[in-house]
C-alpha cells in the first residue's frame, strides 16, 4: 500500500508542478496561484449557471435538477478536457523506464497513475459541484448528510469519469500511429472530435429552449435521460442507501475493470509506444536526391507544421477554431444567417458587417498555436539556440504557422458571407482583413505570453498545451484584444456606419499587432536569447 | 580558435563556472574533464552561444560569441550530452533542417549526409522517425548533423556516451581529421582513458574553476590523467 500512496502523491505532484515555473520555491507558488485562478473560474462558472438552471426549475419545483444537471457537465467536462494529457501520464510518460524499473508491480504504477488522475478530476468536480449544492441549500432545506452524500457522489462520479477518460485516451493512442501517418490520423481524430461536439449542439440547444419554455418538460427529460446522475441527488437529498450503492457500482466498477485492463497490458502499452515502431521489418528509404534547400525561415516554417500535425492534443487544441470557420461557411452557404443576428444587426453600432467580422474573429481568438510553441520546444530548444539563425527569424516562423493555421480558413468564410449575406463584396474583404490582422494579433498575444511563461521542461505535450499558463493568459489576452475590436468596431459603426467600422476594427487590430511586434522584436528576442 | 577570458556564469548565488579562462588553439582536441557539476556543461553551452553568461568574453575564430552571435555559431557546432532531437522527424528530415539553418547547398549537403551516414551506419534508418532511434542512434544522428556542417570549432558534451565502439572508433577519427584540416575540438568526458588517448590539450575543471590546463603530456607527467584526476579532487578537498 505504501508504495502505491507514495506513487501516487509524486504522480499527482507531477501533473500540479508542470504548470507551474521557476525553481522549487517559485514553482509551488505558481502552481499554487495557478490553482487558485482554475478553482475561482471553476467555481464562478458553475455558480453562474446553478443560479441560472436553478431559477428556472424552482417555477416547476424541481430545483433538485441542479443536483443532477451540474454533476453532468462537470463529468464531461473532465473528460473532455483530460482525455488527451491522460493519454500521456497514464499512458505512457517519462518516468515509465524509471518505475518499471523499480520492484513493483506494474499494477500498482496503472493504480497510482490513474489515482493521481482520479485525484485531480475529483477536485475539479467538487469545485464545479459545490456552488450547485449551495443554490441548492438556498432554495430547500438541507438534512445533514446533504453534503458528505453529495461530495461522496461526486466523487464516485470522478472515478467514473477518470475510467471514461483512460479508455478513450486508449482509443487515441491506438488509432493515432507513428511515422508519417500520424498527420493524417490526427487530423481525423480532430474532425471526429469537432462532429460529436458539433452533433451536441443542437441536442445542449433543444434542452437550454426547454429550460427556459417549459422547464417541466425540461425536468422529465432530464430525469429520464441522466439517471445515473440522479443517484447523487437521491443520494444528497434522501440519503438514500439504494443510490449510495448505485454511486459505489458506477464509481468503482470502470475504474476498477479498467485499472485491471490497464495494470494487465501495461508493459505492452508503454513498450508500444516507446518503441513507435514503423511496420515491422520495413525500412523506408527516402532517397538523398528528393532533398531541397530551403531557406532558415521556410525550414523553421516547416518544422512548425510537421510538430503541429503530429501532436494530436497540439492540433486538436487549435484546430477546432478552423473546424469552426469552415462548418460556419457552409452552415452559412446552407441556412443563411439567423434571424437572430439579422435582428441584432439592427441595432445601432452593430451592423452585420461588423457583426460578421466578431463572429469570424471569435474562434480566430481560440486558436493560438504559438502560446505553447516555445514550450513545446522542450529539451530541443538547443537546436534552433545553437544555430545561425537570428531569433526573430525563429519567432517568425512560429507567428507563421499560426497565420498558416487560420488565413486558409478565412476565405471560404468570407466569401460566403460576400455573396450569400448583404455585405457584398467589399464587406467581404474588409472582414477577411480583420480576421487576418486578429490572427497576427493572437499569435504575437501567444508567442509573448510563451516567451514570459515558457514551460521547458513539461512531462508532455499535453501539459503545455492544455494546462500552462502561457495559454490560459494567451486566451484572456486574446479575447481583451477581441473586446478592443468590438468596441473599435461598434463605437466607429454606431457614428460612421459599417464600413469605417470595418476600417476601424483593421486599424485597432493593426496598431495592436504593431505595437505586440516592437516588444516581441526588442524584449522579445532577449527573452528568448535568455532561454538556456 | 577559441579564446574564453574570464567566463563567468552565476545561476542565482550560485557560481556554475567562475573566472574561467582558456584557449583552444587550431588543430587542437582538448578534452574538457570535471566532476559532476563542474561547470563543464555551463562552460560548453556559454561558448556555443545558448546560455547568456554572466561576465567575461568568448571569441571564436575572431568572433564575439555576444556581440556577434549568428558569426560566432555559423563557424561552430554543439552538441549537448544526450542530444533530444524532434521524435516526430525522419532522420533525413532532420539533417535537411539543419543543413537548411546552416545554408548548406543542396549537393554539398547531400554528399555529406551519404558520407557520414555510411560512416555510422545509419544510411537504413535515415527514412525512420526519429522517435524510433535508439539512444545510440539519435547520438549518431545529431554527430552527423554536426560534421555535416563542417565546423571550425566542435563542442561535444559527452559525445562518446550511448556509442558502439564501432562508432566511437570512427568518431576518433572524424575528430582528429576535423582538426588536421585546422579546426578543433572541445570536448567534455568522463572516459579519462579516451581523453588521455586522443586529446591533445586537456583542461580539468572543478566547481567552476579552472584548476589545470595544458598540453595532455604536459598535465599527465609519468602518471596516467585518472591518477591526476584523483589527486586534484583530494587535494582540494
Amino acid at each position: 500500500m505504501r508504495p502505491a500512496l507514495a506513487l501516487t502523491r509524486v504522480q499527482l505532484w507531477a501533473l500540479l508542478v508542470a504548470m507551474g515555473r521557476g525553481n522549487r520555491t517559485r514553482r509551488r507558488w505558481s502552481v499554487g496561484a495557478l490553482v487558485a485562478v482554475v478553482a475561482a473560474v471553476t467555481v464562478t462558472l458553475s455558480a453562474v449557471y446553478s443560479f441560472g438552471f436553478a431559477a428556472m426549475l424552482d417555477q416547476v419545483g424541481a430545483v433538485d435538477l441542479v443536483l443532477v444537471v451540474m454533476p453532468a457537465l462537470a463529468a464531461v467536462g473532465v473528460i473532455s478536457g483530460g482525455t488527451f494529457g491522460v493519454s500521456r501520464s497514464v499512458l505512457g510518460g517519462r518516468d515509465d523506464d524509471l518505475l518499471l524499473g523499480l520492484p513493483i508491480r506494474p499494477r500498482t504504477i496503472a493504480l497510482a497513475k490513474m489515482s493521481a488522475v482520479a485525484a485531480q478530476n475529483a477536485l475539479l468536480m467538487v469545485l464545479a459541484v459545490v456552488p450547485s449544492g449551495v443554490v441548492y441549500g438556498l432554495h430547500e432545506p438541507t438534512h445533514a448528510w446533504f453534503w458528505p452524500g453529495l461530495l461522496a457522489g461526486t466523487l464516485a462520479l470522478a472515478l467514473a469519469a477518470t475510467a471514461v477518460s483512460v479508455v478513450l485516451a486508449f482509443l487515441v493512442t491506438l488509432i493515432a500511429p507513428s511515422g508519417r501517418g500520424r498527420a493524417v490520423a490526427n487530423v481525423a481524430i480532430l474532425l471526429v472530435t469537432s462532429g460529436v461536439v458539433f452533433a451536441s449542439i443542437p441536442f445542449s440547444q433543444r434542452l437550454q429552449g426547454l429550460l427556459a419554455d417549459d422547464p417541466a418538460a425540461f425536468a422529465h427529460t432530464v430525469g429520464r435521460w441522466a439517471w445515473g446522475f440522479g443517484a447523487v441527488r437521491d443520494l444528497a437529498i434522501d440519503g438514500s442507501g439504494q443510490a449510495a450503492a448505485l454511486l459505489l457500482a458506477l464509481g468503482l466498477l470502470p475504474f476498477s475493470a479498467v485499472l485491471w485492463a490497464v495494470s494487465a497490458a501495461y508493459v505492452p502499452l508503454i513498450t508500444r509506444r516507446a518503441e513507435n515502431v514503423p511496420a515491422l521489418g520495413r525500412h523506408s528509404r527516402v532517397p538523398l536526391s528528393r532533398m531541397r534547400p530551403h531557406s532558415p525561415f521556410v525550414a523553421l516554417l516547416v518544422r512548425e507544421v510537421h510538430r503541429f500535425l503530429s501532436s494530436t492534443v497540439y492540433l486538436v487544441n487549435n484546430g477546432f477554431g478552423v473546424v469552426v470557420l469552415l462548418a460556419g461557411a457552409a452552415w452559412l452557404v446552407a441556412a443563411g444567417v439567423p434571424e437572430g443576428i439579422r435582428a441584432l444587426a439592427t441595432s445601432p453600432g452593430l451592423p452585420l458587417p461588423v457583426l460578421a467580422a466578431g463572429a469570424v474573429c471569435l474562434p480566430v481568438a481560440m486558436t493560438c498555436t504559438t502560446a505553447p510553441s516555445i514550450s513545446l520546444e522542450g529539451d530541443r530548444l538547443w537546436i534552433v539556440r545553437s544555430a545561425p539563425v537570428d531569433p526573430l527569424v525563429v519567432l517568425g516562423a512560429k507567428v507563421a504557422l499560426n497565420l498558416l493555421v487560420v488565413v486558409p480558413a478565412l476565405l471560404p468564410i468570407s466569401v460566403v458571407l460576400a455573396v450569400r449575406t448583404d455585405i457584398g463584396v467589399l464587406g467581404g474583404v474588409l472582414v477577411l482583413l480583420v480576421a487576418a490582422m486578429f490572427t497576427l494579433v493572437v499569435a504575437e498575444t501567444g508567442l509573448l505570453t510563451n516567451l514570459v511563461w515558457p514551460v521547458l521542461d513539461a512531462p508532455s505535450d499535453a501539459v503545455v498545451v492544455k494546462q500552462s499558463v502561457s495559454v490560459l493568459v494567451a486566451l484572456v489576452g486574446s479575447v481583451a484584444c477581441y473586446v478592443i475590436l468590438g468596441v473599435a468596431g461598434a463605437g466607429t459603426a454606431s457614428v460612421a456606419g459599417a464600413v469605417p467600422g470595418l476600417l476601424a476594427m483593421l486599424l485597432a487590430a493593426a496598431v495592436l499587432a504593431l505595437a505586440m511586434f516592437r516588444i516581441l522584436r526588442s524584449w522579445g528576442v532577449r527573452a528568448f536569447n535568455r532561454l538556456g | 580558435m577559441l579564446q574564453i577570458s574570464h567566463l563567468t556564469h552565476r545561476f542565482g548565488s550560485k557560481v556554475a563556472v567562475d573566472d574561467l579562462t582558456l584557449a583552444v588553439p587550431a588543430g587542437s582536441i582538448t578534452g574538457f574533464i570535471g566532476h559532476n557539476g563542474a561547470g563543464k556543461s555551463t562552460t560548453l553551452r556559454s561558448v556555443a552561444g545558448i546560455l547568456p553568461f554572466t561576465a567575461g568574453t568568448v571569441t571564436v575564430e575572431g568572433h564575439d560569441v555576444r556581440a556577434d552571435p549568428i558569426a560566432a555559431k555559423k563557424v561552430m557546432a554543439f552538441l549537448p550530452d544526450s542530444p533530444d532531437l524532434y521524435d516526430f522527424m525522419t532522420g533525413q528530415d532532420f539533417l535537411g533542417f539543419v543543413a537548411d539553418l546552416f545554408r548548406i547547398p543542396g549537393p554539398e549537403r547531400r554528399a555529406r549526409i551519404a558520407r557520414y551516414a555510411q560512416a555510422y551506419g545509419l544510411e537504413e534508418e535515415l527514412g525512420d522517425v526519429i522517435g524510433s532511434y535508439s539512444h545510440g542512434m539519435k547520438q549518431k544522428l545529431a554527430l552527423i548533423s554536426a560534421f555535416m556542417r563542417r565546423p571550425r570549432l566542435l563542442l561535444l558534451d559527452e559525445p562518446f556516451v550511448g556509442l558502439d565502439p564501432v562508432a566511437a572508433h570512427t568518431l576518433k577519427g572524424h575528430l582528429r581529421r576535423l582538426c588536421d584540416d585546422g579546426g578543433s575540438v572541445l570536448f567534455s568526458t568522463h572516459v579519462l582513458e579516451v581523453a588521455q588517448a586522443l586529446c591533445d590539450d586537456l583542461a580539468i575543471i572543478r566547481r567552476g574553476r579552472l584548476v589545470v590546463s595544458g598540453p595532455t603530456a604536459q598535465v599527465t607527467g609519468d602518471s596516467s590523467l585518472e591518477e591526476v584526476f584523483l589527486e586534484l579532487q583530494e587535494s582540494a578537498r
